[in-house]
């Protein structure tokens, strides 16, 4: 088995076009002093079981895309707010595990929408943001 | 970046203040004072521990905490009691006072933060002479700084 491809997350990237323009290549910005995302790739099952039946049986819907980022808020970079204010027209996101030379290839994106919150306490001040898919994603390779 | 400096940066802040040099006027070192009969009032800055918190791609602050305190020895009648309160004025002051906020000033850092997060007052025998008798006064400071 090959581990050469598990790579660290430190450098880890979210980019992020507002104006939701998907052109080659793509013309992106840095989301500033995140550390962290998520995608989640899930497809809606329908129970379909029958008298009979000696399983549960489903059939796939549509497969979803949602996701989650955070990390601290910044005064110098205010993207995330910007993207969240807007909501209501997609931006063009993307996500990378890992963006060294030889990774940074690898990568999900596609039109979403953004929200944002920030949550400031005595530590310092984190944010968060979710998207939703507003159009079709790919995996880059 | 250079980690070390912000400690250096503390001593510096410390040192240069008159009020608590006058309280403790053998100045301010780190971790050990210079040996010597005449010194028995002075300020000791050392390093705890410090944690880095990354954001994507780097570094994004540092949190670290150094233990400031006031020595002095019981019959030098040092008061470290008003030394370890102007510590505490210089690094963490009160809501009101003027300036309201510490600055500490570090090569390619940015002050976050500095707060007192314990208190700390002990007396203790010296190791070496028995009869002499230490007051320690200070805090636990921590100190965030962002890199720039």
């Amino acid at each position: 088995m090959a581990a050469g491809g598990i790579k660290s997350g430190r450098y880890g990237r979210v980019r992020w076009n507002p104006s939701g323009t998907v052109a080659s290549p793509m013309s992106l910005a840095a989301i500033a002093s995140l550390n962290t995302w998520k995608l989640s790739m899930k497809t809606n099952k329908t129970d379909v079981t029958c008298f009979g039946d000696t399983n549960k049986v489903y059939v796939p819907g549509l497969p979803d895309i949602s996701g989650s980022f955070g990390g601290f808020w910044n005064s110098s970079a205010l993207e995330l707010f910007t993207a969240a204010q807007d909501g209501s027209s997609p931006g063009l996101l993307e996500l990378t595990p890992n963006d060294s030379a030889d990774e940074q290839d690898f990568n999900f994106s596609g039109l979403g929408y953004l929200d944002a919150d920030i949550d400031v306490s005595l530590d310092v001040p984190k944010v968060s943001g979710t998207f939703v898919a507003a159009g079709p994603w790919t995996l880059a390779t | 970046m250079n980690s070390s400096a912000i400690l250096n940066a503390l001593i510096a802040k410390l040192g240069a203040d008159a009020t608590l040099l006058g309280y403790m006027p053998n100045g301010v070192y780190e971790d050990n004072a210079p040996e010597g009969q005449g010194m028995t009032k002075f300020v000791i800055v050392s390093h705890v521990i410090t944690n880095d918190v990354d954001v994507f791609g780097g570094r994004a602050y540092e949190d670290a905490l150094f233990l400031v305190e006031a020595r002095a020895t019981v019959k030098s009648g040092g008061n470290v009691a008003a030394a370890a309160a102007e510590i505490d004025a210089l690094l963490d002051p009160r809501p009101g006072a003027s300036p309201s906020r510490a600055t500490l000033d570090v090569a390619g850092y940015g002050l976050m933060a500095i707060k007192r997060e314990e208190f700390v007052r002990n007396t203790e025998r010296d190791e070496i002479d028995p009869t002499i008798v230490w007051k320690r006064r200070g805090g636990r400071y921590r100190v965030q700084m962002v890199i720039t």
